[in-house]
């Protein structure tokens, strides 16, 4: 043994950034290596463990290796400056949720052993929140050993297979697919791919990606829930917890793990009704009023985008209100696209004013309007193909014009 | 495929004498430099040995063949066929253009017929994929055959990449992407691994040394991993002419594969002209340099109209050869250039670039490295010049059949430098012309290598007690890993237990790891221009150095070691930079000896110091020296393997009268023993060093500046050697990769063949003190020694041998 570990010692550092960098590991690095070495508990009956374990997160042990906790939320409560009761009513106005019922909601979360992917990368914890009554039920599930994943995998079904729609904050691009791997990696079948998946990050960067420094689950605590967290462990350091407890044996860390997951089960049911609130009145949260009109286009709903914005002169949202005109203009509501197009070209946007110069020039055949419109437009050859064109149709007519009287 | 062109018939050669220009070359230089001309070979051309089509052939595919010109098989591909078809791993190694891809494609494509079948293709570079699947989708489309094949590379996009894993028949990629973006995703193919029938690796020869190594290592995770899928592959690989396909394909699979190596294939004439640059200093026996003949063959075949391809060992050469032939044929520069080079280093555009104008027939010379000697697709040539044997027997062959068509004659030319294994080959034609080419060997539980992939594999999966992976002790290394914090034992299991994702920090393609790039700063741009691997750096990428692109000569002014970047700006230099090398040695441990007295030859584990103190700058065409400067790089070190020849103080007090003369003997012998050692054990000679010191780190011998040898203490300062405190020099050959290859022990094995055949080869020079092709270069300073370098090298090969024969 101690014949390989010198080879292999000796031959590791010759061969690459470590030798070339010419500095050893830091000392920090040093002493965590050489506690791992001395501190883990090999001996240790694995139970013990778990039971120490258990008691720490407060929770039971559902199989060998797995430990479960439940806490039931009351609805009545609040989290930050929203009630969690407003979760009973349906989502009218967010379009990814529009109509779900809310008890077939299950709220779902994981902590890793890393944010690198592949088959090595674990869900040491995952955690489910779902309406039982007149509480928000709260299931984690906790590894206390490697060994009992498959265990905690079958847990897993009996929640998804009661339920309608996941609710997740980027569970589409990292949760979904790494439990995706566990499953496979298990031979469960997770039937995740039977529910209707809800990814909250995506409606939250819609609504605030132009406002916020950043759309992490925190900043929507903080900006929009008005949640504050009081010494939370940052989901960073939960890999590093979950270490500590199998090569060392820590609890302590691990428990305050499992309070962090809580806490994104809870607002992410909080947030749900929150950006219902928010799509249907961006302003009032300081949401960005074009994204979230766009977005009600692209699901089909004008009426919302017009009740946006056809009331105000945002301006901002010069291509909200051009998509909205599009989207009105397909549906036969030429005069609210018209109406758009003008109010737009008095505020000074040339592309719709190149869309009224069309309308003028196909539609109407009113070419001296449409010659009119295509000098607000800019410079180019565009301009000048449109302008031509214009003048050319308007010579059988008889009509002359001279740029400069209509200016 | 043109299969179904046959070659002509011999009655009608004597016509195409008259015309054909390549004959008419091969003429003309053996009547113009007959004397330097040292060996002859015509391959005479040879008609196709063909069979019929398989029987149970699908319809769709004999039509697809039969659209595309191929309505016979060669008898190599019905034999792929039908081992294939029974199972078995084949390896198929049969010369360049003889239709190998053919051999898997028709098994491959069958099956995806019959019953959706999958199939992984490996090929060594990204180029290669490409051309692949171009062949395949043309042969898709000939008769609709409903197959889909795409590559999976670093260029693959994102959201391209789950069509491919999902809807692809066959999935060609390369081993790098296969250790870095497939296994550790394995669930994410779990489809594709479950109906995985036939893995093809092809180029496979050049899976070997640290490449190979590391590549058998991926081979066992891919097994692995279909293990847990419940699929069992036939390997299908295809590999150059070299002497063991067999046996390399059966160590990098660890599986029984069987062999077919007869080729069905026609093909044109071939000839082969043996070249030796002529003596200008017959004294020193001083030859024309290589590169003079080869820009010589290669400005008279360009002006007749033959494409030729120049082969040349190092990156500096293929850039001095092109600046040559560029100033003869690319002096207009509104001119598309004729000439261009292509070497590792060189961006992958630019590369395509050159492969298109290539095919295309634009290009008229194309001056490479070992680079071209893959199957990339560049058409078919006339003419290949090598500046120098390219080391190994089986590497000359694939570089001349770079040159060669189906019907018509092609010409090769071997001109020789006048490093010993040149002259050695070129003075005895019989022997290289009757040689087996190489044994390609790896060393897949080189303990490093093995390492780093059983990291990879537990984060795969994890380990189950009992389990095997390598021939080490698969436990040790666990417990190992385990120590370093990376894995967990629970139970009978190892689970991989750390935050990171262990494949990103190995690559395939070295020990060492973390690749340099060269940025060039000129006009203040920041433009990334090449690539460099680790070991390299220090020797062609210190401040100072003149880096050269395309025959542009950039300078280095700034190496950032730690950042792994070279800042460099376009200069105008007429001279290039060459680094000069300081290697000490430690022995650690000795593993075996033959001892005899006070002298032995030992095999052990040394340390190895590199230091690179400073470069000379050569001025192009005299090629003299302009002058020095230092170089401020960190030394490398590495543990390695060696063997080592050592004679007692007091035998070497009674032969020689002065130390120096004993130096210079050492010197003299550690060189031609290099040389011989690298073809005795079929190594190629970068894969060993050699260094000649007191073997305790406290001095090492080098060739100086004027030609003799200098003592040097471990910092590098010159010492007398009459004073130096224990003088018993020692030749050491050592394996020149960190922790070794196992080169060490065979050469170990041959020692006495080793020490005979330097003798031999130093006596039999016909050179009167010593010259590049024995001993090393002389200088004409050397006759006022008052004695022969090249009999001081003879006495100390002498002592070896008597004292491995007692």
């Amino acid at each position: 043994m101690s014949q390989l570990r010198q080879r292999l010692s000796a031959l590791r550092q010759q061969s690459g950034a470590q030798a070339a960098a010419g500095v050893p590991p830091p000392i920090a690095e040093r002493i965590r290596r050489a506690r791992i070495g001395h501190k883990r508990p090999p001996d240790n009956d694995p139970s013990d463990l778990a039971a120490t374990l258990a008691q720490a997160v407060g929770g039971e042990a559902i199989g060998p290796g797995v430990l479960r906790i439940t806490t039931q939320v009351p609805l009545r409560s609040n989290h930050g400056d929203w009630c969690l009761h407003a979760l009973l009513h349906s989502p009218r106005s967010l379009p990814a949720a529009i109509d779900v019922a809310a008890n077939g909601l299950l709220f779902f979360d994981t902590e890793t052993t890393g944010l690198a992917g592949g088959s090595g990368t674990l869900a040491f914890m995952v955690g489910f929140a779902a309406i039982r009554g007149d509480c928000l039920r709260v299931d984690q599930y906790l590894l206390s050993s490697f060994a009992g994943e498959s265990a905690m995998l079958r847990a897993l079904c009996e929640h998804t297979s009661s339920a309608q729609h996941l609710v997740s904050f980027n569970g589409k691009c990292f949760d979904a697919p790494l439990m995706a791997t566990r499953a496979r990696l298990n031979g469960v079948t997770l039937g995740f791919d039977d529910l209707a998946h809800i990814d909250l990050l995506y409606p939250l960067r819609t609504a605030f990606a132009s406002r916020w420094p950043d759309c992490r689950l925190a900043s929507a605590e903080a900006r929009l829930l008005g949640f504050v967290r009081c010494d939370d462990l940052p989901g960073a350091e939960a890999p590093q917890a979950w270490f500590d407890y199998v090569h060392r044996g820590d609890v302590e860390a691990l428990a305050r793990v499992v309070e962090h997951n809580r806490w994104d089960l809870v607002s992410l049911a909080a947030l749900l009704p929150a950006l219902d609130r928010t799509f249907a009145e961006p302003h009032r949260y300081g949401a960005d009023v074009g994204a979230v009109a766009r977005a009600h286009l692209r699901r089909g709903q004008t009426h919302r985008a017009q009740q946006l914005l056809d009331t105000d002169g945002a301006w901002q949202s010069e291509s909200a209100c051009l998509a909205l005109a599009a989207s009105l203009r397909r549906d036969g509501d030429l005069d609210g696209a018209l109406r758009l197009w003008k109010r737009l070209t008095r505020q000074g946007s040339a592309r719709a004013a190149e869309y009224l110069a069309k309308y003028y020039e196909h539609v109407e055949r009113d070419y001296i309007r449409a010659l009119q419109l295509t000098q607000r437009l800019p410079e180019g050859p565009t301009r000048h193909a449109r302008a031509q064109r214009l003048r050319r149709k308007m010579k059988p007519q008889g009509i002359r014009v001279r740029v400069a009287q209509l200016d | 495929m043109e299969n179904s062109l046959m070659s002509r018939p011999a009655e009608q050669w004597a016509d195409v004498e008259q015309v054909d220009p390549v004959r008419r070359l091969v003429i003309d230089l053996k009547a113009k430099y007959a004397k330097r001309i040292t060996g002859e070979l015509i391959l005479p051309a040879r008609a196709p040995a063909l069979t019929n089509l398989p029987e149970e052939l699908n319809p769709k595919l004999s039509e697809a063949l039969r659209v595309r010109g191929v309505h016979q098989l060669y008898a190599h591909q019905r034999l792929a066929w039908e081992r294939v078809r029974n199972g078995e791993h084949v390896v198929i190694a049969t010369p360049t253009a003889s239709g190998k891809t053919l051999c898997y494609n028709l098994p491959v494509l069958q099956a995806a017929l019959e019953h959706q079948a999958k199939a992984l293709y490996l090929f060594p570079t990204k180029a290669l994929s490409q051309d692949q699947v171009a062949e395949l989708t043309e042969l898709n489309k000939a008769a609709e055959l409903g197959i889909r094949a795409f590559t999976f590379d670093g260029d693959t996009p994102g959201d391209a990449r789950k069509a491919v894993r999902t809807r692809g028949d066959i999935v060609v990629s390369n081993p790098d992407m296969l250790h870095q973006g497939i296994l550790p995703h394995h669930t994410k193919w779990a489809q594709f691994f479950e109906n995985l029938r036939y893995v093809v690796v092809d180029e496979l020869h050049t899976y070997r040394g640290v490449f190979g190594s590391h590549v058998a290592n991926v081979m066992r995770r891919l097994r692995r991993v279909c293990t847990f899928y419940g699929s069992d592959p036939v390997f299908i690989l295809c590999s150059a002419t070299i002497a063991n396909p067999a046996e390399l394909a059966e160590r990098l699979i660890e599986a029984k594969v069987s062999a077919i190596t007869d080729s069905g294939a026609p093909h044109g004439e071939r000839h082969l002209l043996l070249w030796n640059p002529p003596v200008i200093n017959p004294d020193l026996g001083i030859r024309a340099s290589a590169r003079s003949q080869t820009t010589r063959i290669a400005r008279t075949a360009v002006k007749r109209g033959l494409k030729s391809i120049l082969f040349a060992q190092t990156r500096l050469m293929v850039e001095v050869l092109t600046k040559y032939l560029k100033d003869v044929f690319d002096n207009d520069p509104r001119r598309p250039a004729r000439v261009r080079a292509y070497r590792g280093g060189y961006l992958p555009t630019e590369r395509r670039e050159t492969e298109r104008a290539l095919r295309a027939g634009r290009i008229d010379c194309v001056i490479a490295t070992s680079a071209l000697e893959l199957g990339v697709d560049i058409g078919a040539l006339d003419v290949a010049v090598l500046n120098g044997y390219p080391g190994t027997i089986a590497a000359t062959w694939q570089r001349l059949g770079r040159a060669g068509r189906r019907q018509r004659p092609s010409l090769g030319v071997l001109v020789a430098s006048s490093q010993p294994l040149d002259q050695y080959i070129v003075r005895n034609p019989e022997f290289f012309l009757g040689a087996s080419p190489e044994h390609a060997r790896i060393d897949p539980d080189q303990l490093l290598i093995l390492l780093d992939h059983v990291r990879c594999a537990a984060f795969e999966l994890p380990f189950d007690d009992g389990e095997r992976f390598g021939k080490e002790n698969l436990t040790e290394l666990l417990q190992y890993l385990q120590e370093q914090g990376v894995l967990h034992q629970e139970g009978k299991r190892w689970y991989w237990s750390a935050d990171s994702y262990p494949a990103n920090s190995v690559s395939l393609r070295s020990v060492a790891e973390g690749n340099f790039v060269v940025i060039d700063t000129t006009d203040g741009a920041k433009t990334v221009v090449a690539e460099v691997d680790y070991s390299s750096v220090p020797m062609t990428l210190y401040e100072g150095a003149i880096y050269m692109i395309q025959a542009s000569p950039y300078q280095v002014e700034k190496l950032d070691w730690a950042g792994r970047k070279a800042f460099v700006r376009r200069t105008r230099a007429d001279y290039y930079t060459d680094a000069i090398d300081y290697t000490r040695l430690k022995i650690l441990e000795r593993f075996d000896r033959a001892e005899c007295g006070n002298q032995e030859t030992a095999l052990g584990e040394v340390h190895l110091v590199r230091r690179i103190p400073g470069y000379k700058k050569i001025r192009y065409y005299t090629h003299e020296n302009v002058g020095y400067g230092n170089i401020n790089l960190p030394d490398q070190e590495m543990h390695t393997s060696a063997v080592w020849w050592r004679l007692a103080h007091e035998a070497l007090a009674e032969s020689f009268p002065s130390r120096h003369e004993a130096l210079d003997g050492f010197l003299g012998a550690a060189y031609a023993m290099h040389h011989v050692a690298a073809l005795c054990s079929m190594a190629e000679p970068q894969d060993i060093g050699r260094a000649v010191g007191d073997g305790e780190g406290t001095w090492f011998a080098t060739v100086g500046p004027h030609g003799r040898g200098q003592l040097r203490s471990a910092n590098g300062e010159e010492m007398d050697p009459e004073h130096a405190p224990r003088f018993q020099p020692a030749v050491f050959l050592y394996d020149n990769y960190p922790g070794g290859m196992g080169l060490a022990a065979p050469l170990y094995e041959q020692r006495a063949d080793i020490v005979r055949d330097a003798a031999r080869l130093v006596r039999d020079c016909g050179c009167r003190y010593g010259c590049p092709a024995c001993v090393g270069p002389i200088l004409a300073s050397d006759e006022q020694r008052g004695y022969s370098p090249k009999q001081a090298a003879l006495s100390v090969l002498g002592l070896f041998i008597r004292h491995e024969s007692t």
